[in-house]
Protein backbone atom coordinates (compact mmCIF):
# COMPACT_ATOMS: atom_id res chain seq x y z
CA UNK A 1 0.00 0.00 0.00
CA UNK A 2 1.09 3.12 -1.05
CA UNK A 3 2.05 6.22 2.00
CA UNK A 4 -0.73 8.45 0.89
CA UNK A 5 -3.16 6.28 0.71
CA UNK A 6 -5.84 5.81 3.50
CA UNK A 7 -5.84 3.00 6.03
CA UNK A 8 -8.69 0.12 4.45
CA UNK A 9 -10.34 0.58 8.06
CA UNK A 10 -10.39 4.48 7.79
CA UNK A 11 -12.13 4.06 4.39
CA UNK A 12 -14.90 1.03 5.84
CA UNK A 13 -15.92 3.30 8.80
CA UNK A 14 -16.13 6.65 6.50
CA UNK A 15 -18.41 4.23 3.67
CA UNK A 16 -19.92 2.93 7.05
CA UNK A 17 -21.22 6.91 7.72
CA UNK A 18 -22.12 6.86 4.11
CA UNK A 19 -19.34 8.58 2.59
CA UNK A 20 -20.04 7.59 -1.32
CA UNK A 21 -16.08 8.42 -2.43
CA UNK A 22 -14.68 6.43 0.50
CA UNK A 23 -16.57 3.21 -0.75
CA UNK A 24 -15.83 3.95 -4.12
CA UNK A 25 -11.80 4.13 -3.09
CA UNK A 26 -12.74 0.35 -1.49
CA UNK A 27 -14.52 -0.83 -4.94
CA UNK A 28 -11.44 0.49 -6.61
CA UNK A 29 -9.38 -1.96 -4.43
CA UNK A 30 -10.97 -4.95 -4.29
CA UNK A 31 -12.79 -4.84 -7.71
CA UNK A 32 -10.04 -6.97 -9.41
CA UNK A 33 -10.31 -9.65 -6.96
CA UNK A 34 -13.90 -9.57 -6.26
CA UNK A 35 -14.04 -10.12 -9.97
CA UNK A 36 -11.20 -12.14 -10.22
CA UNK A 37 -13.12 -14.69 -7.68
CA UNK A 38 -15.93 -14.99 -9.55
CA UNK A 39 -14.50 -15.63 -12.57
CA UNK A 40 -13.10 -18.49 -10.87
CA UNK A 41 -16.10 -19.59 -9.93
CA UNK A 42 -18.52 -18.90 -13.01
CA UNK A 43 -15.40 -19.28 -16.05
CA UNK A 44 -17.40 -16.34 -18.01
CA UNK A 45 -16.05 -13.15 -17.54
CA UNK A 46 -19.49 -11.13 -17.92
CA UNK A 47 -21.12 -12.81 -15.67
CA UNK A 48 -17.95 -12.71 -13.44
CA UNK A 49 -18.09 -8.86 -13.59
CA UNK A 50 -22.35 -8.50 -13.28
CA UNK A 51 -21.61 -10.65 -10.05
CA UNK A 52 -18.60 -8.40 -8.89
CA UNK A 53 -20.83 -5.28 -9.43
CA UNK A 54 -23.66 -7.12 -7.39
CA UNK A 55 -20.84 -8.12 -4.74
CA UNK A 56 -20.21 -4.45 -4.01
CA UNK A 57 -23.91 -3.23 -4.39
CA UNK A 58 -25.10 -5.87 -1.47
CA UNK A 59 -22.12 -5.16 0.18
CA UNK A 60 -23.07 -0.96 0.50
CA UNK A 61 -26.10 -2.11 1.73
CA UNK A 62 -25.12 -4.11 4.35
CA UNK A 63 -22.09 -2.33 5.49
CA UNK A 64 -23.57 -1.59 8.95
CA UNK A 65 -23.45 -5.54 9.25
CA UNK A 66 -19.43 -5.30 8.98
CA UNK A 67 -18.92 -5.26 12.63
CA UNK A 68 -14.93 -5.49 12.71
CA UNK A 69 -13.63 -2.71 10.09
CA UNK A 70 -10.48 -4.34 9.47
CA UNK A 71 -12.07 -7.48 8.18
CA UNK A 72 -13.77 -5.98 5.18
CA UNK A 73 -11.70 -8.22 2.31
CA UNK A 74 -12.95 -11.55 3.57
CA UNK A 75 -16.35 -10.18 4.35
CA UNK A 76 -16.92 -9.08 0.41
CA UNK A 77 -15.02 -11.93 -0.54
CA UNK A 78 -17.99 -14.15 1.51
CA UNK A 79 -20.70 -11.72 -0.56
CA UNK A 80 -18.74 -12.54 -3.75
CA UNK A 81 -18.97 -16.06 -3.11
CA UNK A 82 -21.90 -16.57 -2.13
CA UNK A 83 -23.32 -14.54 -5.07
CA UNK A 84 -21.59 -16.55 -7.03
CA UNK A 85 -22.37 -20.13 -6.41
CA UNK A 86 -26.26 -18.98 -6.29
CA UNK A 87 -25.85 -17.79 -9.69
CA UNK A 88 -24.11 -20.90 -10.76
CA UNK A 89 -27.01 -23.15 -9.50
CA UNK A 90 -29.43 -21.05 -11.16
CA UNK A 91 -27.53 -20.95 -14.13
CA UNK A 92 -27.09 -24.78 -14.47
CA UNK A 93 -30.89 -25.29 -13.68
CA UNK A 94 -31.56 -22.56 -16.77
CA UNK A 95 -28.95 -24.14 -19.17
CA UNK A 96 -28.52 -27.64 -18.12
CA UNK A 97 -25.69 -27.78 -19.29
CA UNK A 98 -21.94 -27.11 -18.75
CA UNK A 99 -20.80 -23.58 -18.18
CA UNK A 100 -20.04 -21.41 -21.33
CA UNK A 101 -16.70 -19.40 -22.32
CA UNK A 102 -14.64 -22.29 -23.10
CA UNK A 103 -14.61 -23.18 -18.80
CA UNK A 104 -16.68 -26.42 -19.64
CA UNK A 105 -14.61 -28.95 -22.18
CA UNK A 106 -14.99 -32.43 -21.78
CA UNK A 107 -15.63 -33.64 -18.29
CA UNK A 108 -12.70 -34.88 -16.50
CA UNK A 109 -11.47 -38.74 -17.13
CA UNK A 110 -12.53 -41.34 -14.54
CA UNK A 111 -9.62 -43.91 -14.15
CA UNK A 112 -9.17 -46.30 -16.77
CA UNK A 113 -12.01 -44.00 -18.75
CA UNK A 114 -9.93 -43.88 -21.92
CA UNK A 115 -7.49 -42.41 -23.90
CA UNK A 116 -4.42 -40.09 -22.17
CA UNK A 117 -3.73 -36.64 -22.98
CA UNK A 118 -0.49 -36.57 -23.02
CA UNK A 119 1.05 -33.74 -20.73
CA UNK A 120 3.93 -35.68 -19.19
CA UNK A 121 5.74 -34.90 -22.24
CA UNK A 122 4.52 -30.76 -21.70
CA UNK A 123 6.97 -28.54 -19.98
CA UNK A 124 5.85 -29.26 -16.19
CA UNK A 125 5.58 -25.74 -15.53
CA UNK A 126 4.40 -24.47 -18.98
CA UNK A 127 0.92 -23.92 -20.45
CA UNK A 128 -1.73 -26.35 -20.01
CA UNK A 129 -3.45 -28.01 -23.39
CA UNK A 130 -6.86 -26.38 -23.89
CA UNK A 131 -7.78 -30.45 -22.82
CA UNK A 132 -6.23 -30.70 -19.85
CA UNK A 133 -7.23 -27.22 -19.30
CA UNK A 134 -10.78 -27.98 -19.70
CA UNK A 135 -10.39 -31.45 -17.61
CA UNK A 136 -8.95 -29.64 -14.74
CA UNK A 137 -12.00 -27.33 -14.86
CA UNK A 138 -14.68 -30.03 -15.26
CA UNK A 139 -12.77 -31.61 -12.56
CA UNK A 140 -13.34 -28.93 -10.32
CA UNK A 141 -16.95 -28.53 -11.27
CA UNK A 142 -17.44 -32.03 -9.56
CA UNK A 143 -16.51 -31.00 -6.34
CA UNK A 144 -18.96 -30.25 -3.59
CA UNK A 145 -19.37 -26.16 -3.13
CA UNK A 146 -17.55 -25.65 -0.02
CA UNK A 147 -14.58 -28.39 -1.33
CA UNK A 148 -14.07 -25.57 -4.64
CA UNK A 149 -14.36 -22.78 -3.04
CA UNK A 150 -11.40 -23.56 -0.34
CA UNK A 151 -9.42 -24.41 -3.08
CA UNK A 152 -9.48 -21.76 -5.49
CA UNK A 153 -9.58 -19.30 -2.76
CA UNK A 154 -6.82 -20.75 -1.34
CA UNK A 155 -4.99 -22.30 -3.63
CA UNK A 156 -5.61 -20.64 -6.96
CA UNK A 157 -6.28 -16.59 -5.10
CA UNK A 158 -3.55 -17.17 -2.80
CA UNK A 159 -6.21 -16.04 0.43
CA UNK A 160 -4.65 -17.06 4.36
CA UNK A 161 -6.33 -19.56 5.18
CA UNK A 162 -7.41 -17.31 7.83
CA UNK A 163 -9.89 -15.15 5.49
CA UNK A 164 -10.75 -18.47 3.46
CA UNK A 165 -12.14 -19.35 6.95
CA UNK A 166 -14.18 -16.34 7.20
CA UNK A 167 -15.33 -16.48 4.04
CA UNK A 168 -16.60 -20.06 4.33
CA UNK A 169 -17.50 -19.39 8.06
CA UNK A 170 -15.67 -22.47 9.28
CA UNK A 171 -12.68 -23.34 11.17
CA UNK A 172 -9.25 -22.90 9.71
CA UNK A 173 -8.92 -26.64 10.31
CA UNK A 174 -11.56 -27.50 8.63
CA UNK A 175 -10.35 -24.85 5.73
CA UNK A 176 -7.21 -27.11 5.36
CA UNK A 177 -9.52 -30.29 5.84
CA UNK A 178 -11.33 -29.10 2.69
CA UNK A 179 -8.45 -28.22 0.13
CA UNK A 180 -7.20 -31.65 1.58
CA UNK A 181 -10.49 -33.55 0.50
CA UNK A 182 -10.57 -30.93 -2.80
CA UNK A 183 -7.20 -32.22 -3.60
CA UNK A 184 -7.79 -35.95 -3.26
CA UNK A 185 -10.98 -35.81 -5.10
CA UNK A 186 -8.91 -33.89 -8.05
CA UNK A 187 -6.28 -36.47 -7.87
CA UNK A 188 -8.86 -39.36 -8.27
CA UNK A 189 -10.67 -37.42 -11.58
CA UNK A 190 -7.21 -36.49 -13.21
CA UNK A 191 -5.57 -39.60 -12.34
CA UNK A 192 -5.44 -40.04 -16.05
CA UNK A 193 -2.79 -36.92 -15.79
CA UNK A 194 -0.53 -37.53 -12.63
CA UNK B 1 -20.85 -36.85 -2.75
CA UNK B 2 -19.91 -38.34 0.57
CA UNK B 3 -17.70 -36.04 2.30
CA UNK B 4 -14.96 -37.51 4.95
CA UNK B 5 -15.39 -37.10 8.30
CA UNK B 6 -12.45 -34.89 9.68
CA UNK B 7 -9.52 -36.93 10.39
CA UNK B 8 -6.31 -35.05 11.64
CA UNK B 9 -4.42 -37.99 11.62
CA UNK B 10 -5.17 -38.92 7.92
CA UNK B 11 -1.14 -39.32 6.70
CA UNK B 12 -2.35 -38.00 3.12
CA UNK B 13 -4.30 -35.02 5.48
CA UNK B 14 -0.71 -34.22 7.24
CA UNK B 15 0.36 -34.00 3.35
CA UNK B 16 -1.58 -31.47 2.03
CA UNK B 17 -1.31 -29.27 4.96
CA UNK B 18 2.75 -29.79 4.77
CA UNK B 19 2.26 -28.36 1.44
CA UNK B 20 0.94 -25.28 2.43
CA UNK B 21 2.57 -24.21 6.05
CA UNK B 22 5.54 -25.55 7.93
CA UNK B 23 4.09 -28.62 10.04
CA UNK B 24 4.92 -28.89 14.06
CA UNK B 25 7.23 -31.57 15.05
CA UNK B 26 5.26 -33.98 15.84
CA UNK B 27 3.38 -34.01 13.09
CA UNK B 28 6.47 -34.13 10.69
CA UNK B 29 7.68 -37.24 12.13
CA UNK B 30 3.82 -38.58 11.94
CA UNK B 31 4.30 -37.24 7.85
CA UNK B 32 8.08 -39.21 7.64
CA UNK B 33 7.20 -42.44 9.11
CA UNK B 34 4.17 -42.50 6.92
CA UNK B 35 6.01 -41.72 4.04
CA UNK B 36 8.40 -44.56 4.54
CA UNK B 37 5.60 -46.35 2.85
CA UNK B 38 6.07 -46.60 -0.72
CA UNK B 39 1.89 -46.22 -1.14
CA UNK B 40 1.74 -43.46 1.05
CA UNK B 41 4.77 -42.00 -0.86
CA UNK B 42 3.25 -42.23 -4.28
CA UNK B 43 -0.43 -41.24 -3.58
CA UNK B 44 1.44 -37.69 -1.88
CA UNK B 45 3.45 -37.59 -4.91
CA UNK B 46 0.24 -37.19 -6.76
CA UNK B 47 -0.79 -34.81 -4.56
CA UNK B 48 2.23 -32.44 -5.33
CA UNK B 49 0.93 -33.58 -9.15
CA UNK B 50 -2.56 -32.08 -8.80
CA UNK B 51 -1.09 -28.84 -6.41
CA UNK B 52 1.17 -28.42 -9.34
CA UNK B 53 -1.59 -28.34 -12.18
CA UNK B 54 -4.20 -26.39 -10.24
CA UNK B 55 -1.38 -23.57 -10.17
CA UNK B 56 -0.94 -23.87 -13.58
CA UNK B 57 -4.69 -23.91 -13.93
CA UNK B 58 -5.23 -20.75 -12.07
CA UNK B 59 -1.66 -18.81 -14.38
CA UNK B 60 -3.53 -19.69 -17.88
CA UNK B 61 -7.52 -18.28 -16.70
CA UNK B 62 -5.81 -15.52 -15.05
CA UNK B 63 -6.39 -13.67 -17.96
CA UNK B 64 -9.06 -11.04 -17.50
CA UNK B 65 -6.73 -7.91 -18.60
CA UNK B 66 -3.38 -6.97 -18.88
CA UNK B 67 -3.75 -5.21 -15.80
CA UNK B 68 -5.10 -8.14 -13.66
CA UNK B 69 -1.40 -9.71 -12.62
CA UNK B 70 -0.50 -6.58 -10.80
CA UNK B 71 -3.86 -7.16 -8.60
CA UNK B 72 -3.65 -10.60 -8.52
CA UNK B 73 -1.89 -12.62 -5.50
CA UNK B 74 2.17 -12.33 -4.53
CA UNK B 75 2.13 -15.41 -4.71
CA UNK B 76 2.30 -15.53 -8.67
CA UNK B 77 5.46 -13.75 -8.75
CA UNK B 78 7.44 -16.42 -8.55
CA UNK B 79 6.35 -17.56 -11.80
CA UNK B 80 6.96 -14.48 -13.95
CA UNK B 81 8.38 -16.62 -16.63
CA UNK B 82 5.59 -18.61 -17.17
CA UNK B 83 3.13 -15.57 -17.34
CA UNK B 84 5.54 -14.33 -20.29
CA UNK B 85 4.65 -17.61 -22.55
CA UNK B 86 1.08 -17.77 -21.51
CA UNK B 87 0.98 -14.07 -22.49
CA UNK B 88 1.93 -15.70 -26.00
CA UNK B 89 -0.57 -18.45 -25.54
CA UNK B 90 -4.22 -19.40 -25.29
CA UNK B 91 -6.99 -16.63 -25.77
CA UNK B 92 -7.87 -13.20 -26.22
CA UNK B 93 -7.49 -11.46 -23.11
CA UNK B 94 -11.12 -10.81 -21.60
CA UNK B 95 -11.34 -6.78 -21.63
CA UNK B 96 -12.29 -5.36 -18.27
CA UNK B 97 -12.64 -1.66 -18.35
CA UNK B 98 -12.30 -1.08 -14.53
CA UNK B 99 -13.10 2.34 -14.18
CA UNK B 100 -16.26 1.65 -15.83
CA UNK B 101 -16.89 -1.38 -13.34
CA UNK B 102 -16.47 1.60 -10.37
CA UNK B 103 -18.57 4.16 -12.06
CA UNK B 104 -21.34 1.44 -12.09
CA UNK B 105 -21.30 0.29 -9.04
CA UNK B 106 -21.40 3.70 -7.67
CA UNK B 107 -24.50 4.91 -9.56
CA UNK B 108 -26.09 2.17 -8.51
CA UNK B 109 -25.31 2.19 -5.00
CA UNK B 110 -26.40 6.19 -5.43
CA UNK B 111 -29.55 4.87 -7.11
CA UNK B 112 -30.21 1.61 -5.04
CA UNK B 113 -32.14 0.33 -7.93
CA UNK B 114 -29.51 -2.39 -8.97
CA UNK B 115 -31.20 -5.66 -10.12
CA UNK B 116 -28.75 -8.44 -9.26
CA UNK B 117 -27.57 -10.36 -12.22
CA UNK B 118 -29.50 -13.48 -11.11
CA UNK B 119 -32.80 -11.91 -11.75
CA UNK B 120 -31.87 -10.37 -14.75
CA UNK B 121 -32.30 -13.34 -16.44
CA UNK B 122 -34.43 -15.18 -14.01
CA UNK B 123 -37.39 -12.76 -14.41
CA UNK B 124 -37.74 -12.92 -18.31
CA UNK B 125 -37.36 -16.50 -18.16
CA UNK B 126 -40.54 -16.58 -14.98
CA UNK B 127 -42.21 -14.43 -17.78
CA UNK B 128 -41.80 -16.22 -20.74
CA UNK B 129 -43.06 -19.63 -19.02
CA UNK B 130 -45.76 -17.57 -17.53
CA UNK B 131 -47.03 -16.46 -20.82
CA UNK B 132 -46.32 -20.23 -22.34
CA UNK B 133 -48.65 -21.48 -19.36
CA UNK B 134 -51.20 -18.82 -20.07
CA UNK B 135 -51.11 -19.73 -24.27
CA UNK B 136 -51.54 -23.41 -23.30
CA UNK B 137 -54.43 -23.20 -20.69
CA UNK B 138 -56.23 -20.96 -22.48
CA UNK B 139 -56.26 -22.86 -26.00
CA UNK B 140 -57.33 -25.66 -23.80
CA UNK B 141 -60.03 -27.27 -24.46
CA UNK B 142 -62.41 -27.89 -21.33
CA UNK B 143 -63.12 -31.07 -20.78
CA UNK B 144 -66.38 -31.58 -22.67
CA UNK B 145 -67.26 -35.10 -24.26
CA UNK B 146 -65.35 -35.44 -27.86
CA UNK B 147 -68.85 -34.43 -29.78
CA UNK B 148 -69.37 -31.24 -28.63
CA UNK B 149 -66.05 -30.45 -29.80
CA UNK B 150 -66.65 -31.05 -33.26
CA UNK B 151 -67.49 -27.81 -35.67
CA UNK B 152 -69.15 -28.97 -38.81
CA UNK B 153 -68.63 -27.33 -41.94
CA UNK B 154 -70.75 -28.28 -45.26
CA UNK B 155 -72.54 -31.17 -45.40
CA UNK B 156 -71.30 -33.30 -48.60
CA UNK B 157 -69.09 -36.14 -49.14
CA UNK B 158 -65.78 -33.46 -49.04
CA UNK B 159 -67.21 -32.01 -45.70
CA UNK B 160 -64.53 -30.30 -43.15
CA UNK B 161 -64.66 -30.87 -39.84
CA UNK B 162 -63.07 -28.76 -37.11
CA UNK B 163 -62.73 -30.37 -34.30
CA UNK B 164 -60.90 -29.09 -30.89
CA UNK B 165 -58.83 -31.08 -29.10
CA UNK B 166 -57.10 -30.88 -26.11
CA UNK B 167 -53.84 -28.76 -25.95
CA UNK B 168 -54.31 -28.28 -29.61
CA UNK B 169 -56.26 -25.09 -30.78
CA UNK B 170 -57.50 -27.18 -33.90
CA UNK B 171 -57.76 -30.10 -36.00
CA UNK B 172 -58.73 -29.93 -39.41
CA UNK B 173 -60.16 -33.57 -40.48
CA UNK B 174 -61.38 -33.34 -43.98
CA UNK B 175 -63.04 -36.69 -45.84
CA UNK B 176 -61.98 -36.37 -49.42
CA UNK B 177 -62.62 -39.31 -51.98
CA UNK B 178 -62.32 -42.73 -50.62
CA UNK B 179 -58.93 -44.09 -50.56
CA UNK B 180 -57.55 -46.36 -53.39
CA UNK B 181 -57.06 -50.03 -53.02
CA UNK B 182 -53.76 -49.42 -51.37
CA UNK B 183 -54.61 -46.83 -49.30
CA UNK B 184 -55.40 -46.22 -45.78
CA UNK B 185 -56.72 -49.35 -43.56
CA UNK B 186 -57.57 -48.26 -40.13
CA UNK B 187 -55.46 -50.02 -37.45
CA UNK B 188 -57.17 -52.24 -35.07
CA UNK B 189 -58.33 -50.39 -32.39
CA UNK B 190 -60.76 -49.80 -30.12
CA UNK B 191 -64.35 -49.16 -30.14
CA UNK B 192 -65.67 -45.44 -30.74
CA UNK B 193 -62.63 -45.10 -33.36
CA UNK B 194 -62.87 -43.45 -36.33
CA UNK B 195 -60.63 -42.20 -38.99
CA UNK B 196 -60.35 -39.46 -41.98
CA UNK B 197 -59.10 -39.38 -44.58
CA UNK B 198 -57.76 -36.86 -47.64
CA UNK B 199 -57.25 -38.72 -51.00
CA UNK B 200 -55.04 -41.74 -49.82
CA UNK B 201 -53.49 -40.04 -46.72
CA UNK B 202 -54.71 -40.58 -43.36
CA UNK B 203 -54.58 -37.14 -41.65
CA UNK B 204 -56.18 -38.09 -38.51
CA UNK B 205 -57.34 -40.82 -36.33
CA UNK B 206 -59.50 -40.15 -33.54
CA UNK B 207 -62.32 -40.43 -31.52
CA UNK B 208 -65.96 -38.73 -32.19
CA UNK B 209 -69.35 -40.36 -31.65
CA UNK B 210 -70.78 -39.15 -35.16
CA UNK B 211 -68.93 -41.38 -37.90
CA UNK B 212 -68.64 -39.16 -41.13
CA UNK B 213 -67.63 -42.61 -43.35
Amino acid sequence: MRVDEPAEVDLVRRAQRGEAEAFADLVRRYQRQAVSLAYRLLGNAEDAKDVGQDAFVRAYQRLSQLEDASRFAPWLMRVVSNLALNFRRARRLRLAAPLEDGMAGPTAKTPGSGRRISVLIEDQDGPLSDELQNAITAALEELPDKQRLALILFSVEGMAQKDVAEVLECSVELVKWNVFQARKKLKELLQEFL
Amino acid sequence: MNEKPYNPDDPLFLFSRSLDEALNDVDRQCLSEAMALGSVRREAEEFSAVDRLLKRWALTRADLDAGFEAAAPTQREEVDPIDQLLARWGRTPVEVDWDGFTATVMAEVQSGRRMPALYRWALPLAAAAAVAFAVVTTFRTPDLPFSENIVRYGSSSDATEIMRVALAPSMIVSYGPPAGEEGFRPPSMAPNLSYGSVGSAPIAVSSFDSPPL
